[in-house]
């Protein structure tokens, strides 16, 4: 083994037997050796990652948290009518019991319809707007 | 499950690529919420830590560019940027390692702060693990270099 190759494997982190006994009687390979465990102690000091703070994990809860709020204040408006009707239909359910299935059946598919509507005008909406 | 998972390795990633660990924690804060935010469009073709990965060091570099934006440089430390920032053990070192070519920097520093991890660096940084394995061979022997360079002097 010449200096090259033993100077090679030792930046390579794999200095094995040959290499070891190459660097025993060869005094260039031996400060190089040296000075690789230097810089490697070095570096493993330099660069010690420090600890994650504390105020990581609550930044990012309360980030989720907002995000949380604030898909639901999108949703929340879509829910309105629907839940209006349904609430409507329930009433009339209680004030005209020989016709609430009539009037919960109704409410209920109107409910659905007047959601799935909304959903598809605003799908409309967006797709038209990105067109 | 995620934070458990990935604080920490976004948080060393974010702190290789911003150098400052006030600002790491905002890059680190920023892409795991964009990583929630963006989780139920996650189709599983790329790993989950790639993906993660990827939107961290997006963030980073968006975080780095708004930066550049909102500070005005003093001409004395342009010359030698890390030079104020560090200060006790280490500090030497840390001077030479900025003088690395970029990607060798990346890869070195990240290699000690992974805990020496080529596999984890390569993840991290999307390269195969050869590219990693040889930048960290070239950046050691500057790095050598350098030294016995400053020894010499």
């Amino acid at each position: 083994m010449n200096c090259e190759r033993a100077q090679e494997a030792i930046l390579e982190f794999g200095a094995d037997a040959d290499v070891h006994a190459h660097v025993a009687g060869c005094d260039t390979c031996r400060s190089f050796l040296a000075l690789q465990r230097s810089l490697d102690e070095q570096l493993l000091v330099a660069y010690a990652a420090p600890a994650v703070g504390a105020g990581l994990r609550a930044g990012i809860r309360a980030g989720i948290q907002d995000e949380k709020r604030k898909r639901f204040g999108e949703l929340a408006p879509s829910l309105i009518a629907p839940g209006a009707g349904l609430a409507v239909s329930g009433l009339c359910a209680l004030l005209a019991p020989e016709m609430a299935r009539l009037a919960l059946g109704a409410g209920v598919v109107l409910g659905v319809a007047s959601y799935v509507g909304q959903l598809l005008f605003t799908w409309l909406t967006e797709e038209l707007g990105e067109g | 499950m995620i934070l458990d998972l990935y604080e920490t390795k976004v948080f060393r990633l974010a702190l290789s690529l911003v150098g400052n660990a006030a600002r790491a924690e905002e890059v680190a804060q920023d892409s795991l919420l964009k990583v929630w935010q963006a989780l139920e469009r996650y189709d599983g073709r790329a790993a989950l830590g790639t993906w993660i990965y990827t939107i961290t060091r997006n963030t980073a570099l968006t975080h780095l560019r708004a930066e550049s934006y909102r500070r005005t440089v003093p001409l004395e430390s342009i010359a030698e940027p890390a030079a104020a920032a560090v200060s006790g053990a280490g500090g030497d070192v840390r001077r030479l390692v900025e003088r690395l070519p970029e990607e060798q920097r990346e890869v070195i520093v990240l290699y000690y702060y992974q805990e020496k991890s080529v596999e984890e660096v390569a993840l991290m940084l999307d390269l195969p693990q050869g590219t990693v394995k040889s930048h960290l061979f070239r950046a050691r022997k500057m790095l050598a270099e350098m030294m016995q360079g400053a020894k010499a002097s």
